[in-house]
């Protein structure tokens, strides 16, 4: 065990060196998303899991960049927004192509909702926008996307060939959602 | 599975310093604390390196021990209750816990290992970067007391998913636990788990304090005040020994766990998260300018606000307020310029035992002075029209110049949201629906998170004007110019009007509605040819704007290794540009191939765009797909290989503004065959640096395709020329100078609009 945790931190070790090797442009950018990251923006949509299929949207929208969002598209009703649930499993969103999706109008003094029912092993994104007078829904803010727990634990085995091929080459791109915060610092 | 300890226990009970530091030796709190932590290392000292006793702490309770109060209340117990247990122990290391924990841990008799600090569940933070900094900041501060890291961290609740594994990893923590509920039951002997980011995975199981522990792997324990003398007692029981057998490295990816979850338990209640929700608004309340009036005392506010979240989490309402008070009282000082550091230091001594340097603080950024801000829709490596090409030049122009740029662009799929490529910043965000089918949903869609973005960065740096391209950006730009009071320059690389020749639809006049609000919003307007800047006087109501005429750029490029994918096609004359109808390949159909046939000659037509697809059924309706080929979008290296081995460059327009793409052809040294439009004209001057025909007529095209590859001397010359005006007029550096210029004007006007009766 321990000669493996030595191994596997020596494997840690090699993969700061790569860090390291990486020019300062890289880290200024590592700094300016940490400098920025505990920051109010004044424009925020967070996705937490409070059990297993229900999810808890919080968002928080400054008067500016609702009235941005209303410059540049005309609302149908400036007081009610769409919070919406995008179902995007194993696909890449690109705002037409979700499984499904969940629509839920809110008051624009809401500031947050939970939703229940979520299935288990899918990937979830939400989005708060609103209606413009030709009915098409307008994004403002986007969360980070979420996946709920396998349906069994077995579950894992189908993804196993992704997770060698990402373990063997740690530079490809991430087949599965991980933590926000694992993702800004990487 | 081979564990480095034989039982761990959790003692995680509350810690709350009011009630002990109000408390008498004889009180209950204090009898808590000592015996919880007391029976744990007589327990350990029982234990041997073979079977060591590993224990979850809370980090605030060591911290108060390891604190000057704490240790007071240490010794005064010891002098009231000298049979204790821990007693004699303590003794030998003069009260200090800490010390002896230490001894225990060198004796491989115990292992201690950290709850997150705010014990806040890790994967609930509705919060950026808060469990990244929960991690690390317990990290800091066991730091602070022990010397060296932790081992690991205990997930609160048990929670986790999957990235939590890279930031233990990045906090050189050896490996994670994890619940032994996520691994399937008949698989759970058979491996050695390790996490995706390389990190081992030790599953954990609850046990009891029964003595029937039938688990094959370690138990976790809670312990209380109330079953921790049994556990004292009942140590060398409950040790589970190590199995000999062989084990098989397995890789796994867990979504979501937590304790219970499998039971239909819930890992947070609304009520709590409501309850916290006040303590994450605090968060938002010092900026970097406070933490570092703070500096001399690093880490207080930090740890003042964790232990908020930690006393409001656990529902303990006097701990909180007066958390509450200091913090607020800390930033009072700090905002006012006059921090209470007496005040300050008596907390992290007292209170937390120990003292943190904030991270932020010392990997401060550079700042920006008087920086550009451009905005643009596309962006090498994402191409599509020569704007990006444009933008990129005079971006790192600047740049070479010793200007601050930052670009703001549209993002695409696996583009990094920032980086910095040869001195430029470059950020990418939106729009959020790239999918959208609908063009000017999807450009205000881009717009307003180009201006969300924007705020962000022109709140975090020192920006003096902002600089956008075409109407693409116009809305982000002109919110942002307005709210900020920025001056604006806008470039006005084309409009919709010449390239229709005229608005004949609703989506025409919305574009060119959008462009006329641009420019009249702009302070100075940037065009590429004085054509244009008549364009914007005649049909765009520009007549009282500064118009600047400041032509295009061009890259000289090092020639390159001629690729594949084209080397049977030869010889070749090449033609690049969006596949649109203004662009002109269409007159590349009616061309006199019979005669060109002899000379063996094909055409390469590079690009994308609406049209390509009905071009190339055009080619093959005509038969002449041997011949004309679009060969649609090419890599930076094939367009230099294409353009470094043509035998000539048509550009065939309808409508050019400029014609960057026949300036890159003159950098390569090749003979340019455009019409005669725009800003072709301007610097493709006939028989001189390259050959003019009338737009859209084949029959003149056809005729000076066959001069340029009659008189390969002529088309040397052409060629030659061409390349020393474009070096002439059109580098980049020269560009860049004027465009500064405009920059320096334009701050300019903006400063004396408030001074202008």
């Amino acid at each position: 065990m321990i000669k493996d945790i030595v191994h596997l931190q020596n494997r840690n070790i090699f993969w700061k060196q790569n860090a390291d090797q990486m020019n300062q442009s890289i880290n200024i950018a590592k700094l300016n998303v940490r400098k920025s990251a505990m920051k109010k923006s004044g424009h925020d949509l967070y996705a937490v899991f409070l059990s297993d299929d229900l999810l808890y949207c919080r968002w928080s929208l400054a008067p500016s960049t609702l009235k941005a969002a209303f410059h540049c598209g005309k609302p149908l009703n400036s007081e009610i927004l769409d919070l919406r649930i995008f179902d995007i499993t194993d696909i890449y969103f690109n705002g037409v192509n979700a499984h499904s999706v969940t629509c839920i109008k809110v008051s624009k003094d809401d500031q947050f909702w939970t939703i229940k029912g979520l299935k288990r092993n899918r990937s979830y994104i939400c989005e708060l926008g609103f209606l413009t007078e030709d009915y098409r829904f307008f994004p403002i803010l986007q969360s980070h996307p979420i996946h709920t727990p396998f349906q069994s634990t077995e579950d894992y085995v189908q993804r196993l060939p992704d997770v060698e091929q990402y373990y063997q080459l740690p530079a490809c791109f991430l087949p599965w959602i991980e933590h926000p915060d694992a993702v800004v610092d990487s | 599975m081979e564990y480095p300890f034989s039982v761990m226990v959790l003692a995680d009970s509350s810690f709350r310093p009011l009630v002990l530091a109000g408390s008498s030796m004889n009180s209950e709190e204090i009898t808590k604390v000592m015996d919880l932590y007391g029976y744990i290392i007589a327990a350990a000292k029982k234990s041997t390196a073979e079977k060591p006793v590993a224990a979850v702490v809370n980090l605030f309770t060591l911290g108060w021990l390891n604190g000057v109060r704490g240790k007071m209340a240490v010794h005064s117990f010891l002098q009231q209750h000298p049979n204790h247990p821990a007693a004699a122990l303590l003794r030998e290391y003069n009260g200090s816990f800490i010390e002896l924990c230490q001894m225990l841990m060198r004796e491989n008799r115990l292992m201690l290992v950290p709850m997150a600090l705010s014990q806040f569940p890790l994967t609930s933070y509705p919060l950026k970067g808060a469990a990244s900094e929960d991690i690390k900041r317990t990290v800091k501060m066991w730091k602070g007391i022990f010397g060296e890291g932790p081992l690991s961290i205990w997930l609160p609740r048990g929670a986790y998913m999957p990235g939590i594994d890279k930031i233990l990893q990045q906090e050189d923590c050896l490996f994670v636990l994890i619940q032994s509920d996520a691994f399937p039951a008949h698989e759970r002997d058979k491996f050695h788990w390790i996490s995706p980011h390389g990190l081992p995975i030790l599953p954990y199981q609850y046990g009891q304090l029964n003595g029937q522990n039938e688990l094959t792997v370690p138990p976790v324990i809670q312990l209380t005040n109330e079953n921790v003398w049994r556990f004292f007692e009942q140590v060398e029981v409950l040790a589970v020994n190590h199995s000999p057998k062989q084990f098989y490295e397995r890789i796994i990816h867990i979504p979501l766990i937590y304790n219970r979850m499998n039971e239909g338990k819930p890992l947070l209640t609304v009520e709590e998260l409501n309850r916290c929700e006040a303590v994450f608004q605090m968060k938002h309340e010092w900026d970097d300018s406070v933490a570092f009036q703070m500096s001399e005392t690093g880490g207080v506010l930090d740890l003042e606000w964790t232990f908020c979240l930690y006393a409001c989490l656990n529902d303990l309402k006097t701990e909180l307020e007066s958390a509450v008070d200091s913090l607020n009282y800390l930033l009072d000082g700090a905002r006012k310029g006059f921090p209470d550091f007496d005040y300050a230091h008596q907390r992290m001594r007292l209170h937390y035992g120990v003292e943190l340097i904030p991270t932020l603080l010392c990997e401060e950024l550079s700042g920006m002075d008087g920086a550009v801000f451009m905005l643009t829709w596309e962006y090498p490596p994402n191409i599509i029209g020569g704007m990006a090409r444009h933008v990129h030049g005079l971006a790192e122009a600047l740049a070479h110049s010793g200007r601050d740029v930052i670009v703001l662009t549209s993002s695409y799929q696996g583009a990094p949201e920032y980086e910095c490529v040869n001195g430029v910043h470059i950020y990418r965000s939106g729009p959020l629906h790239e999918g959208e089918y609908d063009f000017m949903h999807r450009v205000a869609d881009l717009n307003l998170c180009l201006y969300q973005k924007g705020e962000e960065l022109l709140q975090n740096h020192d920006i003096s004007v902002i600089h956008t391209h075409d109407w693409l950006t116009g809305d982000a730009a002109v919110l942002l110019a307005e709210n900020y009071r920025l001056p604006l320059v806008s470039t006005i690389h084309a409009t919709e009007f010449g390239r229709n020749n005229g608005i004949h639809n609703d989506l025409q006049y919305s574009i060119a509605s959008k462009e006329k609000k641009l420019i009249s919003a702009s302070n100075t307007v940037i065009v590429c040819s004085q054509p244009m800047k008549e364009e914007l006087r005649v049909f765009y109501d520009a007549g009282k704007k500064d118009i600047f005429v400041i032509p295009n750029g061009v890259e000289f490029e090092e020639h390159v290794m001629i690729e594949g994918r084209f080397n049977k096609i030869k010889p070749f004359i090449f033609s690049i540009g969006r596949i649109v109808f203004e662009k002109g390949f269409q007159t590349f159909f009616d061309i006199d191939l019979k005669s060109l046939k002899k000379k063996n000659i094909q055409f390469i037509i590079a690009g994308k765009g609406p049209l390509l697809e009905k071009w190339r059924s055009e080619v093959k309706k005509r038969g002449i797909e041997d011949c004309i080929h679009f060969v649609g979008y090419v890599s930076d290296n094939e367009r230099r290989a294409l353009f470094q081995s043509c035998e000539a460059a048509v550009f065939p327009s309808l409508y050019e503004p400029f014609g960057i793409v026949a300036l890159e052809a003159m950098a390569f040294h090749k003979p340019v065959i455009a019409s005669a439009t725009g800003g072709l004209k301007s610097f493709v001057l006939h028989e001189q640096t390259g050959l003019l025909f009338e737009p859209g007529n084949a029959g003149d095209l056809s005729e000076k395709i066959t001069t340029i590859l009659d008189r390969p001397e002529l088309a040397k010359e052409l060629g030659a020329n061409g390349h020393e005006i474009a070096k002439s007029l059109y580098s980049w550096k020269h560009i860049s100078e004027q465009t500064e210029k405009v920059y320096d004007q334009t701050v300019f006007i903006k400063k004396m609009e408030g001074v202008r009766t």
